[in-house]
């Protein structure tokens, strides 16, 4: 095993720091500081993990989570708080889809759902990793993805089909 | 059924095109925090050796005030103020410390001292007051710690007795304050003008 070098986490900075952060910002609304402290617990580590990029999502699924227990106020039930913020996604001139509707599309559906969602799309985690991370198998974590995609499907219906029409 | 799953798919393929947003991580203050983490140039030689060395100082200076202090307390308990000398008569209890204290020291320009239990918080309902014969040589007085608050007197030293009782020895009345005035603490943060300070320089010419 190698160990945590600055080139190593360098790279995985360009690469996964922006879908880390999406994947914070579902339970926190300071996800860089998330992103940030699981990056500073990586190059703690004596060695790099056998699977950074699943570690680091892990990582960042544990605080971001804490975050919200302790940052949540009373009046935010804790299933359907999400960060409202900051943008979740850049604007896409190339997409059908707008991102703001997007972004409330995912912030509607059930957060388990939704957490499947932005790491397989987003995070380009397989649905083992996901199991992995989130506790569950991966045909859970697969139900939970195309459950996912058929209630998103329905809250963006009305925008889908108005922009590819 | 084929149909929703091909707009599924689209639905994908469409969600793929979205970039999540730009990270707003401070990469210079990640690498710098990332790098102390890690312990990156922590175990530099020489520099452990100066902060064992360091160490070392300081733990020889902390040791030698801790004796100075310890010798200082034992040269205390050694020589008590013997307080059996001092004659009840004298005492006089003080009901209204002001009062007393400003009828006393309008007649007596010495000094006043009160003597108070030193368990006590309230000073002024414990208190005693003697008069400046009955201050001996082997009281030990110095200046006072506390600052007086508005309607009392300038407490300017403290005296201990060594009986588990403390003294403060008000000053003469010159520098009694009415009680009626602004506390004299307050005056005397309070700078002079120029003007005010041109019409003392006056007075005391003529």
């Amino acid at each position: 095993m190698s160990s945590v070098t600055p080139t190593i986490i360098s790279r995985l900075l360009d690469e996964h720091a922006d879908r880390l952060e999406l994947y914070a910002i579902q339970w926190s609304d300071s996800p860089e500081d998330i992103v940030q402290e699981a990056f500073i617990e990586l190059a703690k580590q004596e060695q790099l993990p056998r699977q950074p990029v699943s570690w680091l999502y892990r990582v960042v699924r544990n605080r971001a989570i804490n975050w919200r227990r302790s940052h949540q106020s009373r009046k935010k039930h804790e299933s359907t708080y999400v960060s409202q913020t900051r943008a979740w996604f850049e604007e896409n001139p190339g997409s059908q889809l707008d991102a703001q509707t997007v972004a409330e599309g995912l912030q509607n559906i059930p957060e388990e759902e939704r957490e499947v969602i932005v790491a397989h799309i987003w995070g380009g985690l397989t649905f083992e990793q996901i199991a992995e991370i989130t506790g569950t198998t991966s045909s859970t974590a697969h139900r939970y993805y195309q459950s996912g995609l058929k209630s998103l499907k329905n809250l963006l219906d009305l925008s889908w089909k108005t922009k590819n029409k | 059924m084929e149909n929703e799953e091909q707009i599924i798919n689209e639905l994908v393929e469409e969600l793929g095109k979205l970039s999540p947003s730009q990270s707003q991580i401070n990469r210079d203050d990640l690498f710098y925090r990332a790098g102390k983490a890690s312990g990156a140039g922590k175990v530099s030689g020489i520099k452990h050796v100066q902060s064992k060395k360091q160490l070392r100082i300081w733990q020889s200076y902390s040791a030698v005030m801790t004796l100075c202090t310890f010798i200082g307390f034992g040269w205390i308990m050694q020589n008590p103020v013997n307080s059996e000398n001092l004659k009840p008569s004298e005492l006089m209890v003080e009901k209204n410390s002001e009062k007393n204290s400003l009828e006393n020291n309008s007649d007596k320009p010495e000094a006043n001292i009160i003597f108070s239990d030193e368990n006590s918080n309230v000073r002024s309902e414990n208190s005693f007051i003697l008069s400046e014969d009955s201050v001996r040589s082997d009281h030990r007085i110095h200046y006072s710690r506390f600052k007086p608050k508005p309607g009392t007197y300038l407490a300017l030293r403290e005296m201990y007795l060594g009986d588990g009782r403390t003294g403060i020895i008000f000053d003469p009345p010159q520098f009694q304050e009415p009680v009626d005035s602004k506390p004299a603490y307050e005056e005397e943060r309070k700078p002079k003008t120029y003007r005010e300070l041109m019409e003392e320089l006056m007075d005391s010419t003529i």
